[in-house]
C-alpha cells in the first residue's frame, strides 16, 4: 500500500469520522424514534385494545352467568340482575365497536362472528324468559341453548381477541425493549476512531491536543452515554410494564373468566333440574383451574397487589365452600332450598361472596393494566427531547471534526 | 299471485342450492347460522338392545290380602323402613310438562306422576307431603334404584323384559305409545312421510331405536333432553320429535303450532321403578294403585293434568299380575 502523503490522509481520516459520527447520530436518532412510537403504541393503541378484548370478554360471561341466574328466581326475575345483564349486553357491544377500529384480518374475522352471534344470543335469552313467565319448562331449553351458543362460539372468539391484543402487546413491548447494539457498537466505533486520528494528530504535528478532536470525543461520549442511559431506561421500564403488568394481565383475566363460569356453572346446573351433572363437573374443573391460576398470580404479582388477589383466592374458597352447600341441598332433593341459598341476598350468600371476589379480581387486573400504561408512559417520557437533542449533538460532533481538521490540512497549502 | 308465490318459493329453493359454503360466508356475516343445544348428536348413535328373555312386561306382584292401614307399616317390611324414614324417595322428572315440572310461578314440583307419588306416600303415612322429590336423568333411572338413592322411580318408564332384569315394576298406571310431534301445517303426518327426515328422541332411548327401525329410514337426531328436541322443531333443525304420546302431549302443550300426529308405533306401558329386592314394597305399591283407580283419584289427576292435551279422561290400565 502506498504512503498517502499527510493531508490526503488527514482528508480521509477526517472523511471517515465526519461518516462515523453521522451513522452514529443517524443510528441513535432511528433508535430512539421507534423505540418512541413503540411505547406510545403501547400507551395508546395495544395497551388500549388488550384493555377492550378484556372487557368484551368480561361483560360476555357475566351476561351468561347473570341471565341464568336471573332464571332460577321464581316468578319474574329482580330487576337488578335484568339491569346488571342488559348493562353486560351494551358494554360487550360497545367494546365490539371499539375493537373495529384497530383490527387485523385476523381479529376482523372474530369480530364478524361476534357481531353476527351476540344478536342471536340475546334472542335466545329473551326466549327463555318469555316462556319462563308462561310457566313451560321450554324456557330452561332455550337459556341452556343460549349457553352453550355463548360459551361455544361467543366466548371463544372473545378470547382470541384477547390474546391477539396481548400477542400484539408483548411484540411491542418485546421490540420496545431489546437491545442497542449498533448504537452502542457505532459509538464505541466513534469514540475509538476519535481518540485513534488524536493519537495520529499527535504525532504528526507534535502536539498534544487538537481541540476540534478533543470536542468532538466529549460530544460522541455525551451522545454515547445519554441515548444508551435513555433507551436503557426506556426499555427497562417497558420491561418491568411486561413481567409485572401484562403477565398478570393474563392470569388475571382468565382467572376473572373462570369465576364467571363457575358461577354459571352453579346456576346452570340449577336451571338443568336434574338433568345437570355436565354443569357440576364443569364446574370442579373451572373452580380447581381459578384457585391455582390465583395462587399463581399472588406468587408472581408485586408486592403491592398480593393483597387483593389473596383476599379474591379466599372469595373463591368460601364460594365453593358455599357451592358445596348449594349442591348438598339440591342433591339430597330440596331444590327450592338450594334456589334460594344460591339466590340469596345476604352478605354471606353466594351471590354477594361471588361479587367480592370478581371485584377483587377486577382490582387487581386494573391494577396491572394500570402498570402496563404507566411503565409504557415513564419510558417514552424517558425518552423525550432526546430527538432534538440527538441532532444538535451530531451536528457539533460532525462540526467538532471538520474544524479540528481544517487547521491541519491548511497547514500543507 | 300464486305464480308469485311459486316464483318466491323456487327462488329460495334456488338460493339454498347455490349458496356454496365459502368459510367466509359465516365469518363476514353473510349468513344466519342457527344456534344448536348443547351435546346434540346428528345422526344419532343406535343403542342396540340387549338380549333379553320372554316375558310378559306388564305382569307385576299381586298387592296383599288387606292393605295396612296408613302409619301401620308391618314390622320388618320395607314399608317400615320408609316410614322410620319419615318420608318416601321418588325420583322424578322435572322437566316433563304436565308430568313432573317445576312451576316457575311457585317453584314447586306438579304434574301428574308428582300426584302418583304423593299417592303412594299418602297410603304409607297418611300424608301426601311426605315425599322427597330426586330429580333425575332419563339415564339415572335404574341406577338411582339399584343403589338405593331412591325408593321409587316415577319417571315415563317404560315395562320392559331387558329392564325386568334390573329393576321391578309396579303395574301399568299411565299407558303410552311412541307417536310423532310436527310443525302444524308440515304435511307430515305419518313416519312414512319422513323418508330421510330427521327426527329427534333423547339419546340412548329406546325411542332412538324406533326411529332407526322405520321402513321409511327416517334420521334419528339424539340430544340430552325432549324438551331440547322442541326446541330444534320450534327452529326447523329437525322435522319431527317422536317419543311416547304422553310425553309429546305435553311438548305439544307448550306451544300450540305443534300437533301429535301418526298411528302408534310401539306399545310402551309406563310403570314405576322398585328395588328388585323389595316384592313387598312392589305388592304394597300395587295395592295404593289399586285404591286410586277405584276411588277416582288417578281419573281426576288425569283430568287436571292430561285431558286437556289428550282428550276425555280414559278407564285406567288394567293391572296384570303375574301370580
Amino acid at each position: 500500500m502506498p504512503r498517502l502523503a499527510t493531508p490526503d490522509l488527514y482528508r480521509v481520516v477526517a472523511g471517515a469520522l465526519v461518516l462515523l459520527g453521522l451513522a452514529l447520530g443517524g443510528a441513535a436518532l432511528a433508535t430512539v424514534h421507534h423505540r418512541a412510537s413503540l411505547t406510545r403504541d403501547i400507551t395508546a393503541v395495544s395497551g388500549p385494545l388488550s384493555v377492550g378484548a378484556q372487557d368484551l370478554y368480561r361483560s360476555l360471561s357475566d351476561a351468561d352467568a347473570t341471565a341464568a341466574t336471573a332464571f332460577l328466581t321464581s316468578g319474574a326475575e329482580p330487576a337488578g340482575l335484568r339491569q346488571r345483564y342488559l348493562d353486560d349486553i351494551a358494554r360487550a357491544g360497545a367494546a365490539l365497536t371499539a375493537a373495529a377500529r384497530d383490527a387485523d384480518d385476523a381479529d376482523a374475522a372474530r369480530l364478524a362472528i361476534l357481531t353476527d352471534r351476540l344478536p342471536v344470543y340475546t334472542g335466545l335469552v329473551e326466549t327463555a324468559r318469555s316462556y319462563n313467565r308462561l310457566g313451560v319448562p321450554l324456557g330452561g331449553a332455550y337459556l341452556r341453548e343460549a349457553s352453550a351458543l355463548m360459551r361455544q362460539t361467543l366466548l371463544p372468539q372473545a378470547e382470541g381477541l384477547f390474546v391477539s391484543a396481548q400477542e400484539r402487546l408483548r411484540d411491542a413491548q418485546r421490540d420496545a425493549s431489546g437491545s442497542t447494539w449498533p448504537v452502542l457498537a457505532l459509538g464505541v466505533l466513534t469514540v475509538g476512531g476519535l481518540l485513534a486520528a488524536q493519537v495520529l494528530v499527535a504525532r504528526r504535528t507534535k502536539r498534544d491536543f487538537n481541540v476540534g478532536l478533543v470536542a468532538a470525543s466529549l460530544v460522541a461520549l455525551i451522545l454515547l452515554v445519554w441515548s444508551s442511559a435513555a433507551l436503557g431506561t426506556a426499555a427497562g421500564r417497558v420491561e418491568v410494564g411486561r413481567t409485572q403488568g401484562s403477565s398478570l394481565v393474563d392470569l388475571l383475566a382468565d382467572a376473572r373468566r373462570l369465576a364467571l363460569q363457575a358461577r354459571a356453572d352453579e346456576s346452570l346446573t340449577l336451571v338443568a333440574r336434574g338433568g345437570g351433572a355436565a354443569f357440576e363437573k364443569d364446574y370442579r374443573e373451572v373452580m380447581d383451574r381459578l384457585t391455582a391460576m390465583l395462587d399463581r398470580a399472588a406468587a408472581e404479582a408485586p408486592e403491592s397487589d398480593q393483597a387483593v388477589i389473596r383476599a379474591a383466592r379466599e372469595q373463591a374458597g368460601r364460594f365453593d365452600e358455599l357451592h358445596g352447600g348449594v349442591r348438598a341441598l339440591d342433591d339430597k332433593g330440596d331444590y327450592l332450598g338450594a334456589v334460594a341459598k344460591a339466590t340469596g341476598a345476604g352478605p354471606a350468600d353466594p351471590p354477594a361472596v361471588f361479587a367480592d371476589l370478581d371485584s377483587a379480581v377486577g382490582t387487581a387486573l386494573a391494577a396491572a393494566n394500570q402498570r402496563v400504561d404507566h411503565q409504557a408512559g415513564h419510558g417514552g417520557g424517558a425518552l423525550t427531547g432526546l430527538e432534538i437533542a440527538l441532532l444538535l449533538l451530531t451536528a457539533g460532533l460532525v462540526a467538532a471534526v471538520v474544524l479540528g481538521f481544517r487547521p491541519r490540512i491548511g497547514e500543507y497549502r | 299471485m300464486k305464480r308469485v308465490a311459486a316464483l318466491l318459493i323456487l327462488l329460495t329453493l334456488l338460493a339454498g342450492c347455490g349458496s356454496n359454503p365459502r368459510p367466509q360466508d359465516s365469518a363476514y356475516g353473510g349468513k344466519g347460522v342457527l344456534p344448536q343445544p348443547e351435546n346434540v348428536q346428528d345422526p344419532a348413535e343406535v343403542p342396540s338392545a340387549a338380549p333379553a328373555p320372554d316375558c310378559t312386561p306388564r305382569a307385576s306382584l299381586r298387592p296383599p290380602a288387606t292393605m295396612p292401614a296408613p302409619g301401620k307399616m308391618p314390622a320388618g317390611s320395607t314399608m317400615a323402613k320408609i316410614a322410620a324414614r319419615g318420608r318416601v324417595i321418588v325420583g322424578v322428572d322435572q322437566n316433563a310438562y304436565l308430568f313432573g315440572f317445576r312451576d316457575p310461578a311457585t317453584g314447586d314440583l306438579a304434574g301428574f306422576e308428582i300426584d302418583m307419588a304423593r299417592a303412594v306416600a299418602k297410603a304409607i303415612f297418611g300424608d301426601p307431603e311426605k315425599v322427597q322429590f330426586l330429580a333425575i336423568t332419563t339415564a339415572d333411572r335404574i341406577p338411582v334404584i339399584q343403589d338405593g338413592r331412591a325408593d321409587l322411580v316415577i319417571r315415563t318408564m317404560t315395562m320392559n323384559c331387558e329392564r325386568w332384569q334390573q329393576i321391578s315394576f309396579s303395574t301399568e298406571y299411565l299407558a303410552s305409545r311412541q307417536r310423532l310431534l310436527v310443525r302444524r301445517g308440515s304435511g307430515i303426518k305419518e313416519f312414512a312421510d319422513l323418508a330421510n327426515r330427521k327426527v329427534c328422541a333423547t339419546r340412548g332411548s329406546t325411542s332412538i331405536r324406533t326411529i332407526a327401525a322405520q321402513p321409511s329410514k327416517p334420521v334419528p337426531v339424539a340430544t340430552d333432553s325432549t324438551l331440547d328436541c322442541l326446541v330444534m322443531l320450534q327452529q326447523g333443525q329437525v322435522d319431527a320429535v317422536s317419543t311416547i304420546d304422553v310425553l309429546l302431549a305435553g311438548l305439544a302443550a307448550q306451544d300450540p303450532t305443534t300437533e301429535v300426529v301418526g298411528s302408534p308405533v310401539s306399545d310402551e306401558p309406563s310403570g314405576i321403578g322398585i328395588a328388585k329386592g323389595s316384592p313387598d314394597l312392589v305388592r304394597f305399591v300395587n295395592g295404593a294403585l289399586e285404591q286410586i283407580r277405584a276411588d277416582g283419584t288417578w281419573a281426576g289427576s288425569y283430568q287436571r293434568w292430561l285431558s286437556a292435551a289428550l282428550g276425555p279422561v280414559p278407564a285406567p290400565p288394567k293391572p296384570v299380575y303375574q301370580d
